[in-house]
């Protein structure tokens, strides 16, 4: 798609499972043919972006993030054709198309990792980090350490431990053999000849490994980064790097590099404080994080998300605030997941809808473009008894037909069960219901969507935090900073209570707020700059602060009982 | 911290002197706090000219008797733009002419490109801003926010240097307590001080705000507080840290002394006996005097806050800070002397404290520590007040449970810090018995003061 090289600034993405989103040959899998023929929806929903979660073939011991093969697609979910066919038709609605690639590591069932296991001495036998024993690199920590004990893994062919930061079946590629180097821009241009937007670039901060660190944020990371950055944007401007990453802000813009490096980056700490703010009832989880993120390069952009499908990752919180959250969002010991809790947004907020909107609400408004996981717009549930993360890859729920409408495979044949139960079960929610529903919450997405898109500043604006004595109420402005564009006001209410709210706005005097979702003009900020609002449990309000507000705008019932 | 300077003192003639005491006084008078009696006889004490020219900037002092009074004019040329920041008749005080010509004098702190200009010159142009507010104006002075980082007071009477506020936020600084609005510029000249620049507390909420915000969630969820989602614990437990930070810079600022105990129960003994309600002869009083009669003869007294509670203290994207010292900066509006709003209990816990010739009041930072953990017990009263008013839900279990809670963060929090044990008597139990002493004396001191107070 040619145009607007900076779509992403703008953008609303939509993570997807594809095998768990629609199966198009009953074989009880989502696949590509699936994905797009429910391009309709996801048109009609408004989204910009698709994220595509591994595709690739795979064991499918770590969800595709264990690749076995990077040329081409994971038969259960169709052929490059229908890939193809598939981003044609997307592209040809305006919606683009990224995907998950796994730079750090590859399946041990790769055929690079097969040769390079075999013998010390095969042309691959530097494709991997091997080593005599496993005593070397000890600062570095073990990822998933509910399940993994150290980063070496012994092999009995090589007679030597091989380096893996995530699980043992997933061995760390060697980026110091430029071999490796080539042979994985390979892949990026490969894929985006095939017509890709561009990837989400999976644990990046991995990529090396010296003596005496912790092998995470390494320079020579940050090399590499933005040697495929120059590569992508010299042959395919326009494309997309996404970088996930889960560092402290400070750590993580050093992944934008000064602009040349990725041009997104997911905004980790930021999430857990969004649900933490929620529970405490005041803004400063929120508000001191974005204190403590730095600016990024121009061009660049946040990533923000509610949910993924991960679990809810509490590695960049304190200990403190990590307990705190599994008190209070893991009450049953199966919620936990890793160093996280494996729950969906809905079932974290107990299905909460003004909780949701609220989170939603934040999520369109805080500086990045929003990330939203599939089925979250209809508030799906979880299945905890499900292993590791599949307790929130469960199959998108379309009807209340058989299996959801998802496939029309025997039940026994899916990939994972539907939810059933009575609350978030496929018969109680679902597409077709939500969208005959004109109150539903998936309509409410829905107009959120086209607000987002009406106003860009919300995209690209600069985020300016608004005083406010009340603790429960969070405030801000996002701002044109070459004031081209009206600024928008968003002020949200952190409380289960209706909370008063006071603003300085002494910088827009005269202004007045038209709020956005109904356009309704309210009374303009008074001579003393000051500007009160009551906000309702949860509530929240985007103004746009007009400098003259259309006359057509202003209610005026009329002389009593004239007809025209 | 380096006085501001400015472009310097200006010779004016017999006339333009009159004429500038004269301004200045009626300015004053209307804003009704310099009486007709003393317009005759106005002297110019100082006048420093900050900017030169048009729009330009002259610092005037004036006296009359015993009163005296400060104003900074803002000269424009006849017919120029101003920039009005107050609906106020009282923004232009007259015409003036020097050597640049005939000036329309405004109150420079009511024109918002004066002011900006005058926030430069004040802070030796360490500030800068773009767009400024009023906050206050009143006959102890005016306050501007500038681009909401910056406040600059202008005090409508000059004070001798150094103003023990200004002073002690300085003191404060100096000694290494970034838990205080910073100062950014001292406005002094000819022995005076004139005003004030300091930073100001972006995105704060006052600690009662937040305690409230805490205590609705539990009162609604009904539930244990560290079950709560709103849970103050690890709040509490920040602010007790901050507390002993700011008595170890104090310590640093004013040093410290050694006082018996005794004075401070006898203090009590007569607060309670004025407090009335038989509380003297309450067994729990009893025992608390008694505890503290025992004590050991000698403890470490330094400057403290003096009313410190969840009014005082603010938190911000940076973590708590001390957002109002005494004595303030500013009295409230019909007020007078030092005492600053919401300190009923100032008088009485002033009994607290240890004069010795030559040094300020000292007393126990105890003290402080018993006033905040007075005020988790207050304000948890309130909330289920607020909540129950007629006391039939059980509130009072939930409360105590929260202020326990909150009260064992807020002492783990104070007593963590490195080097505060030094300020402290050296055995827990002597800590505990002058705490709770000290706790009985808030309480007395606000049954005394409470049939029209706020409620904080």
């Amino acid at each position: 798609m040619a145009g607007d090289e900076r779509w992403y600034q703008r953008a609303v993405f939509y993570e997807v499972l594809t095998r768990g989103f629609y199966d198009s040959n009953g074989d009880g899998v989502g696949d590509l043919p699936g994905l797009r023929a429910k391009l309709d929806y996801l048109e009609w929903l408004g989204v910009d972006c698709l994220w595509l979660l591994p595709f690739y073939p795979s064991p499918m011991r770590d969800s595709g993030y264990d690749i076995s093969d990077f040329f081409t697609v994971h038969p259960d979910l169709g052929t490059l054709d229908d890939l193809s066919a598939f981003l044609d038709d997307a592209h040809g609605r305006g919606i683009r198309v990224i995907a998950d690639l796994v730079l750090n590591h590859t399946s041990d069932q790769h055929p690079w990792f097969v040769e390079s296991r075999s013998s010390r001495d095969n042309p691959k036998a530097d494709w991997y980090v091997w080593n005599d024993d496993d005593q070397r690199w000890p600062e570095a920590r073990v990822v998933f350490v509910d399940v993994e004990t150290s980063n070496w893994s012994w092999d009995p062919s090589r007679q030597q431990y091989y380096w893996h930061r995530f699980y043992s079946h997933q061995p760390d590629l060697n980026y110091d053999n430029p071999a490796v180097v080539e042979e994985m821009l390979g892949v990026v241009k490969f894929w985006l000849g095939i017509g890709l937007d561009g990837f989400r670039l999976d644990a990046v901060p991995y990529l090396f490994q010296r003596d005496g660190t912790t092998g995470e944020n390494l320079p020579e990371t940050h090399a590499l980064l933005k040697r495929i950055r120059k590569e992508v944007d010299a042959a395919y401007p326009g494309r997309v790097l996404l970088a996930e990453a889960n560092q402290w802000p400070a750590d993580l813009v050093d992944y934008f590099g000064e602009g040349d490096e990725c041009h997104m980056c997911f905004h980790f700490p930021l999430m857990p404080r969004l649900f933490m703010a929620v529970r405490r009832e005041q803004r400063f989880p929120i508000s001191e994080i974005i204190a403590q993120t730095p600016e990024i390069p121009e061009g660049c952009q946040w990533a923000i998300f509610l949910r993924n499908h991960d679990e809810l990752t509490l590695e960049k919180v304190s200990d403190e605030e990590r307990d705190y959250m599994v008190a209070e969002y893991a009450k049953d010991p199966r919620m936990k997941r890793h160093m996280g809790i494996g729950r969906r947004l809905a079932t974290l907020i107990d299905g909460n809808r003004s909780l949701a909107e609220l989170l939603y609400a934040l999520l369109f408004s805080l500086p990045g473009s929003p990330v939203i996981y599939y089925g979250d717009e209809l508030l799906m549930g979880d299945n905890l008894y499900l292993g590791d993360r599949d307790s929130v890859r469960t199959p998108m729920q379309w009807s209340p037909d058989r299996n959801g409408g998802f496939s029309r495979a025997d039940f026994a044949q899916l990939y994972l069960p539907p939810l059933m139960d009575p609350v978030y079960g496929y018969a109680a929610l679902n597409v077709e219901a939500q969208q005959r529903n004109p109150s539903s919450f998936l309509q409410w997405i829905r107009r959120m969507l086209q607000v987002r898109k009406q106003y860009p500043v919300l995209g690209t604006g600069a985020y300016d935090a608004l005083a406010c004595g009340n603790p429960s109420v969070l405030a801000y402005i996002r701002a044109d900073e070459g004031g081209g564009v009206n600024p928008v006001l968003c002020i949200h209410n952190l409380s289960r209570f209706s909370q008063p709210g006071t603003l300085e706005l002494s910088r827009w005097l005269g202004r007045t707020p038209v709020e956005l979702l109904g356009r309704v003009p309210f009374p303009p900020v008074g001579d003393d700059g000051t500007y009160s609002l009551t906000l309702g449990p949860y509530g929240f309000y985007w103004f746009e602060l007009v400098a003259e507000v259309p006359d057509e705008t202003v209610v005026d019932p009329g002389p009593m009982g004239v007809q025209l | 911290m380096s006085s501001a300077g400015g472009t310097g003192t200006v010779a004016l003639d017999a006339q333009a002197r009159k004429t500038l005491g004269q301004l200045v006084a009626s300015h004053a008078r209307r804003q009704g706090w310099w009486p007709d009696s003393h317009d005759e006889d106005v002297e110019v004490l100082s006048v420093w000219r900050w900017v030169d020219g048009r729009p330009g900037l002259v610092d005037v002092v004036v006296e009359s008797g015993t009163l005296s009074a400060h104003l900074v004019l803002g000269l424009r040329v006849p017919g120029d733009e101003s920039h009005f920041l107050v609906d106020d008749e009282d923004v232009v005080v007259g015409l003036f002419e020097d050597a640049y010509g005939l000036a329309v004098a405004f109150d420079a702190m009511c024109d918002g490109e004066l002011a900006v200009m005058l926030l430069e010159v004040v802070t030796d142009g360490r500030s800068s801003a773009v767009h400024s507010r009023p906050v206050r104006r009143d006959a102890a002075g005016s306050c501007l926010v500038f681009d909401d980082r910056v406040m600059l007071t202008s005090f409508s009477t000059p004070r001798q240097v150094p103003d023990p506020a200004i002073k002690l936020i300085v003191d404060l600084d100096e000694a290494g307590f970034n838990h205080i609005p910073a100062p950014l510029g001292l406005w002094r000249r000819d022995g005076m001080e004139l005003g004030f620049a300091q930073e100001v507390l972006v995105g704060a909420s006052v600690g009662w705000a937040l305690a409230l915000t805490s205590l609705r969630d539990l009162y609604a969820s009904g539930c244990r507080p560290e079950d709560a989602g709103g849970d103050f614990a690890s709040e509490a437990r920040a602010l007790g840290t901050m507390t002993a930070r700011m008595h170890l810079a104090l310590d640093r600022a004013y040093g410290r002394g050694h006082c018996g105990t005794a004075v401070w129960v006898d203090a009590v003994e007569a607060e309670l006996a004025m407090a009335g309600g038989g509380l003297l002869g309450r067994p729990e009083v009893v025992k608390v005097l008694a505890d503290a009669r025992r004590l050991p003869s000698r403890c470490p007294i330094i400057r403290t806050h003096g009313d410190y509670h969840l009014g005082r203290v603010a938190r911000t994207e940076q973590g708590w800070f001390v957002s109002e010292l005494l004595p303030a900066l500013l009295p409230a509006p019909g007020q007078a002397g030092e005492m600053p709003p919401g300190s009923e209990a100032r008088p009485a816990l002033a009994a607290r404290c240890v004069e010795e010739p030559g040094r300020m009041p000292m007393c126990s930072p105890l003290a402080d520590v018993a006033d905040m953990l007075w005020s988790f017990r207050h304000v948890a009263t309130v909330a289920a007040e607020e909540r129950d008013p007629l006391g039939r839900e059980g509130l009072s279990v939930m409360g105590d449970a929260w202020q326990q809670r909150n009260r064992r963060a807020f002492l783990s929090g104070y007593l963590r810090v490195s080097g505060i044990a030094g300020l402290l008597p050296p055995d827990r139990k002597t800590v505990r018995s002058l705490a709770a002493m000290f706790e009985l004396q808030r309480a007395a001191a606000r049954m005394a003061a409470s049939s029209t107070l706020p409620d904080r």
